[in-house]
C-alpha cells in the first residue's frame, strides 16, 4: 500500500511541478502552492518515528492534502489519433473474399467518458467507481472501455456545452441502470434487516406493554381489595402504569423511527472524473469481393479510431455480428454459421438456403 | 441532475453529487491533463483499498500510535460485525479511547461520520480533544460557552461536550434536535441507572453509531448491564423484568442464570477484552520519593513568597475566594512556580513588578533580592547527582518552562546530553527533539503542556522535577512511559522540599492512594468529578488555615479518594467475577454475528 501512496504523491509532485529532493527514506517537498514552505515527508513508518519526519499514508493531512487538490482537476479533453481506414479494413478477417476501400467520409464526433463514485450506505458503505462511456448520440461506447487506448490532450476547438451536457445526463441515466440490480438487492435485503429491527423494538415494547398492564391489574385488584375491607388504597400504582403505557407509545415510535432511519439504503454517485473526447469517426465505403471473382458486394462500415467497427458487420441470414466474413457467390454476406446448408443442390449459404426452400424457389447458387 | 424517467422504481434513487466541481469545470471548459484524470482517480483507488490490518486509516494510523492486535480486532468486530453500535469494555488499560477513535477514524475515512459528538466526564473533555489532535489529527471542538472559539451546541460538525454541559436548559434540546453519524460515551457505567438524566440524555440523542465506553459495564447489579445494551440496542435482552427472571440468579443481580445465553446476546453488542486476553506485558511501577531539606536561603525565600501569595489571597473578596477566579488561580500559579524553582519564581514576581503600585513592588522587590540570594538550587543539586547515579534515558518532568531551562542548563553543564520539549516548540522542534533523545541524549526536559501523545516506551524512569496538585496530571506524566508497550518496570522519583504544599500533598494525598503503584487506568475509575477542584481547594485551605489546616485538608481528601479507591477495586472485582468466561474478546473469536 505505501509503495502505491509514494507512486501517487511523486506523481503528483511532478505533475503540479511542486520541488522535491530525496534525501534517504525522506522526501523534502515544497509544494506549488505553498511556496514558503518546506515539509519533510517519508512514506515509511519507521522513518516518520526515527526521523520525525511527516509520514504520508491514506487518511494523512498530506494524503488528503494532495488527494483533494487532484480530484479538483479531473476533468479532462483529449482526442484520439485518426485511424487508417485502409489498414483498418485490412485488418477485417475474410474466408473466402478481400475487402477493398472504396472511399471514406471523416466525421468528427464527440464522446464523455464519466467516473462516477458510487456509493450506497445502510449502516454499512460500500464504494466503487463506475465507468460510463456515452458517444454522442447518446449511446453507450464500450470500445471506449477498452484499456489500450490511449488518448492525446487536445484543445477543444469548440467545448459544444450542450452536447456535453446531454451526454453527462445520459451517462448519469446509464449509470442508473448499471447498478439497479444491485440496489434493488441491497434494498431488499435490508429490507429483511430493518424488518428484524422493527420486529425486536415491538414486541420489546409489546413485552413491556403487557408488564405494565399486569402491574395496573395487580394495582387495580389491591385496590379493590382494600376498598372492600374499607381500607385505604393509594391506587398508585394503577397511574403509574397509564402514564408507562404512554410513554412506551412515545419511545416505541422513536425507536422505531430511528431503526428506519438507519436501515435506510443510500445511494449517490459522485462525479469523480470526466473526459471528454473527441475523435474520427471513417464512415468507409468498401467493395467486398469474393476470391474466385465470382461475386462482389459493396458494404458501409463505420470505423472508429481504434480501428475498429462501431458496428460489426451483421450475417444477412441470422443478423448476428460476423466474425469472419464469408461472401456467397450469390453475394450474400455471412458468417461462419450461415456458411453451409446442406441441399440437393450441394451446399449453399442459409440465405440461398431458404430462398430455394422457399414458395418461389430460385436457382441457389452454389457457394 | 435529472436522472428521472417518470418510471416507478422498485430501489432507490441514486442522488448525483459533483463534490469536486467537475461537471462546472467540463461545461465550462476548464479542463486539465489526462494525466491528471488518472491521478485524480487513483486517489480514490487508494481510499478504497484497505490498508494495513483490513483498516482504511491502518497505514496511517499505525504510524502514529503503537497499535494492539487486540484493537484492531475490536475496530473489526464494531465496524463489521456491530453495525457501528456497540459497548466497548476492555478492562483498563488496555486502550478503549484509541479503540473508541480508531473506529471513528474509519467511518470518517469512509465517509459515513461527519457529525460526531463525543459525551464524557468533565475532567476528561480536554483529554480527548488532545488525544484525537495529537494521535489523530482531528480537530473537536470542546463545548464550552466561555471559549470564544465555541460557535453553539448545533454549531459544531465534531464536538466534545461533558455530560453536565449536555444536560443543561439550551444545550440539551439542541444536541437531541441534531442527528449525528456518531456519539461516543465515554466513562458509560455513569449510565447504569435508566431513571438519571445521564441515561435519558443518551437515550434521547439519535445517532447512527453508537460507543459506549466503560471498564466496569456494572458497578453493582447486571440490571446495569441490560441498561447499557438497552441504549446500545434496545429490546436485544427484551424487557427488563423477562431479563431479570432470565438471567438473574440472585436477587441482588450478582450472579448469572442461562450464562451462555447472555454471552450469546452480549457478544452482538459488547467488545471485552482482559490483560490475560492479550498476552501484552503489563509492567510494574516503583516509586522514591527524594524530600529534600531546604536551605535556610530557600525556607526563607518560600516563606516570604507564601507571606505575599496569603496577603493578596486574604484582600480577595469572600466571593471570590469561594468561587474561584482568575486572580485566585494566578496566585495559585505563583504558589506552584515557587515551588518549581527559583528561576520561574523569580520571573513570575518580575512580571508582577511590572504591573504592581508603588507599594507592592517594594514588596515584590524584596522578594525578588531573596531569589537572587539563594543560590542554586538545593533541588537541581539533586536532580543531577540523581542523574548520574541512574543508568538509561531518563524522562524529566517541570511544570513551567523557566524551571525547563534551569534543569537543562545545569545538567548540560554538568556534561549531561539533554533534549528538551514542550507546547511552547514548534511541531518540527519537537520531533528533532524526540530524535535526539531517542538516538543521543541521556535526559529528556520536559513541560506537561508538549507531552500529549508522546511515546516513549523507550525509556522507564521518570522524574517529577516538580509536583502537580492534580493526580490527574501526575498519572498523565506517568503514562508517557507507562502504557501499551513497555517492557520494563517503571520508576518514578518525586522531589520534593520538605515543609512545602507539594510535600504534604505527597505524603497525605498521593501515597494514601497508592497513585505510583496503578495500574494504568485505575485513576480514571477512582477520580470522579471532583478532580477539577483539588487544586483550590488545597490552596484555600492552605492560604487560609495554614501549613496545618492545609494538612488536615488534604489528609481529608486523601481518605476520600482512598475509599474510592478500594471502592473502584470492588467494582472491578465484581466485573471480573460476572462476566470471567464469557467469550466477548475478538482475540478469541467469540460468538456475535
Amino acid at each position: 500500500m505505501s509503495a502505491k501512496v509514494e507512486e501517487f504523491v511523486k506523481e503528483y509532485l511532478k505533475l503540479s511541478g511542486s520541488e522535491a529532493r530525496e534525501e534517504g527514506k525522506c522526501l523534502l517537498v515544497r509544494l506549488k502552492g505553498e511556496p514558503g514552505r518546506a515539509r519533510a515527508i517519508t512514506f515509511s513508518g519507521e522513518e516518520a518515528e526515527r526521523r520525525g519526519c511527516e509520514l504520508v499514508a491514506v487518511g494523512s493531512p498530506f494524503f488528503r492534502l494532495v488527494a483533494e487538490d487532484a480530484r479538483r482537476r479531473g476533468a479532462a479533453f483529449a482526442s484520439f489519433p485518426k485511424a487508417d481506414p485502409a489498414a483498418a479494413l485490412a485488418r477485417i478477417p475474410c474466408a473466402n473474399c478481400k475487402l477493398e476501400l472504396a472511399g471514406a467520409e471523416e466525421t468528427r464526433r464527440r464522446a464523455l467518458v464519466a467516473h462516477y463514485l458510487f456509493t450506497v450506505s445502510t449502516t454499512k458503505r460500500s464504494q466503487k467507481m463506475v465507468e460510463v462511456a456515452v458517444s454522442d448520440s447518446g449511446e453507450e461506447a464500450p470500445w471506449l472501455y477498452s484499456p489500450g487506448l490511449r488518448p492525446a490532450d487536445e484543445e477543444p476547438r469548440e467545448l459544444g456545452k450542450e452536447e456535453a451536457r446531454l451526454m453527462l445526463e445520459r451517462s448519469f441515466q446509464i449509470l442508473e441502470e448499471k447498478v439497479g440490480e444491485e440496489l434493488r438487492e441491497l434494498s431488499l435485503e435490508t429490507e429483511r434487516l430493518l424488518s428484524e429491527a422493527v420486529d425486536r423494538v415491538q414486541s420489546y415494547y409489546a413485552q413491556l406493554r403487557d408488564e405494565a398492564v399486569n402491574q395496573a391489574e395487580y394495582a387495580r385488584s389491591q385496590a379493590l381489595n382494600a376498598k372492600g375491607k374499607g381500607e385505604a388504597f393509594p391506587g398508585a400504582g394503577y397511574e403509574e402504569a397509564e402514564k408507562l403505557l404512554a410513554e412506551y407509545d412515545r419511545l416505541e415510535a422513536l425507536d422505531v423511527e430511528r431503526e428506519r432511519s438507519r436501515y435506510q439504503v443510500k445511494a449517490e454517485a459522485a462525479l469523480a472524473g470526466a473526459l471528454l473526447l473527441s475523435y474520427s469517426s471513417f464512415k468507409c465505403r468498401a467493395l467486398l469481393r469474393n476470391l474466385e471473382g465470382s461475386a462482389s458486394r459493396e458494404v458501409v462500415l463505420s470505423l472508429l479510431p481504434n480501428g475498429e467497427l462501431e458496428k460489426p458487420l451483421s450475417c444477412e441470414a441470422c443478423k448476428m455480428p460476423v466474425g469472419e466474413i464469408h461472401l456467397c457467390s450469390s453475394g450474400h454476406v455471412v458468417g461462419e454459421e450461415c456458411v453451409a446448408k446442406k441441399t440437393p443442390e450441394g451446399e449453399l449459404c442459409a440465405l440461398c438456403a431458404g430462398q430455394r426452400e422457399g414458395p418461389d424457389g430460385i436457382q441457389g447458387k452454389r457457394l | 441532475m435529472p436522472s428521472g424517467d417518470g418510471l416507478p422504481r422498485a430501489f432507490p434513487k441514486v442522488g448525483f453529487s459533483d463534490p469536486y466541481g467537475i461537471a462546472e469545470s467540463l461545461l465550462e471548459g476548464r479542463f486539465y491533463p489526462v494525466a491528471w484524470l488518472g491521478l485524480c482517480l487513483k486517489s480514490y483507488e487508494l481510499l478504497n483499498e484497505a490498508g494495513a490490518w483490513g483498516l482504511v486509516s491502518g497505514a496511517f494510523l499505525g504510524s502514529r500510535i503503537a497499535i494492539m492486535p487486540h484493537q484492531v480486532s475490536a475496530v473489526l468486530k464494531v465496524r463489521d460485525g456491530m453495525e457501528g453500535r456497540a459497548l466497548l469494555a476492555d478492562e483498563v488499560g488496555l486502550g478503549k479511547t484509541i479503540e473508541a477513535c480508531m473506529i471513528y477514524s474509519e467511518y470518517a475515512l469512509m465517509g459515513l461520520a461527519s457529525k460526531v459528538l463525543i459525551l464524557t466526564p468533565p475532567a476528561l473533555t480536554r483529554q480527548w480533544q488532545d488525544e484525537l489532535r495529537t494521535k489523530f489529527l482531528e480537530e473537536f471542538t470542546v463545548a464550552s460557552p466561555r471559549d470564544p472559539e465555541f460557535k453553539g451546541y448545533d454549531k459544531h460538525e465534531k464536538m466534545i461536550i461533558s455530560m453536565d454541559t449536555a444536560k443543561r436548559p439550551g444545550a440539551m434540546e439542541k444536541i437531541c434536535r441534531t442527528r449525528w453519524d456518531l456519539l461516543i460515551v465515554d466513562e458509560a457505567h455513569r449510565l447504569k441507572n435508566s431513571r438519571t438524566q445521564n441515561y435519558k440524555l443518551v437515550k434521547a440523542i439519535s445517532s447512527r453509531y453508537l460507543l459506549l465506553l466503560t471498564a466496569t459495564p456494572l458497578q453493582n447489579n447486571l440490571v446495569e448491564l441490560y441498561n447499557l445494551v438497552d441504549l446500545v440496542r434496545p429490546g436485544l435482552l427484551g424487557s427488563r423484568l423477562e431479563f431479570e427472571s432470565r438471567f438473574l440468579a440472585d436477587s441482588r443481580g450478582r450472579k448469572v442464570a442461562n450464562r451462555p445465553a447472555l454471552q450469546d446476546l452480549l457478544s452482538r453488542v459488547m467488545v471485552r477484552t482482559t490483560r490475560k486476553e492479550t498476552n501484552l506485558p503489563f509492567t510494574e511501577r516503583f516509586s522514591k520519593t527524594l524530600r529534600i531539606q531546604p536551605k535556610r536561603s530557600e525556607r526563607e525565600l518560600y516563606e516570604a513568597v507564601t507571606e505575599y501569595v496569603r496577603s493578596r489571597y486574604l484582600a480577595l473578596p469572600r466571593a471570590r475566594r469561594e468561587r474561584p477566579a482568575a486572580d485566585v488561580f494566578l496566585l495559585i500559579t505563583l504558589q506552584r512556580q515557587l515551588a518549581s524553582s527559583t528561576p520561574a519564581i523569580s520571573k513570575a514576581l518580575r512580571r508582577r513588578m511590572e504591573k504592581a503600585g508603588p507599594g507592592e513592588s517594594g514588596e515584590i522587590a524584596k522578594l525578588l533580592r531573596l531569589a537572587e540570594a539563594s543560590g542554586e538550587d538545593s533541588k537541581c543539586r539533586a536532580v543531577k547527582e540523581l542523574v548520574e547515579s541512574t543508568p538509561g534515558k531518563i524522562l524529566i518532568f517541570t511544570t513551567f518552562l523557566e524551571t525547563q531551562e534551569y534543569v537543562r542548563a545545569s545538567l548540560e553543564n554538568s556534561g549531561t546530553g539533554v533534549a528538551c520539549y514542550s507546547g511552547a516548540m514548534g511541531e518540527e522542534e519537537r520531533q528533532k527533539s524526540l530524535a535526539a533523545f531517542r538516538e543521543g541524549a541521556k535526559v529528556l526536559v520536559c513541560t506537561e503542556a508538549g507531552s500529549e501523545g508522546m511515546n516513549l516506551q523507550f525509556c522507564n524512569v521518570v522524574v517529577n522535577y516538580d509536583l502537580p496538585w492534580n493526580p490527574l496530571r501526575v498519572e498523565q506524566r506517568i503514562g508517557r512511559v507507562h502504557r501499551l508497550g513497555q517492557e520494563k518496570d517503571v520508576y518514578i522519583f518525586n522531589l520534593t522540599m520538605r515543609g512545602t504544599i507539594e510535600d504534604y500533598i505527597l505524603e497525605l494525598l498521593y501515597e494514601k492512594i497508592r497513585l505510583f503503584q496503578l495500574t494504568i487506568g485505575d485513576l480514571e475509575l477512582i477520580l470522579g468529578d471532583e478532580v477539577r477542584k483539588i487544586e483550590p481547594r488545597i490552596f484555600r485551605s492552605f492560604m487560609e488555615k495554614g501549613a496545618r489546616g492545609a494538612k488536615r485538608a488534604i489528609e481529608r481528601m486523601g481518605l476520600d479518594l482512598a475509599r474510592k479507591r478500594d471502592l473502584a477495586e470492588a467494582v472491578k472485582k465484581r466485573n471480573e467475577a460476572v462476566l470471567e468466561g464469557m467469550r466477548l474478546s475478538p482475540l478469541g473469536g467469540g460468538g456475535g454475528e
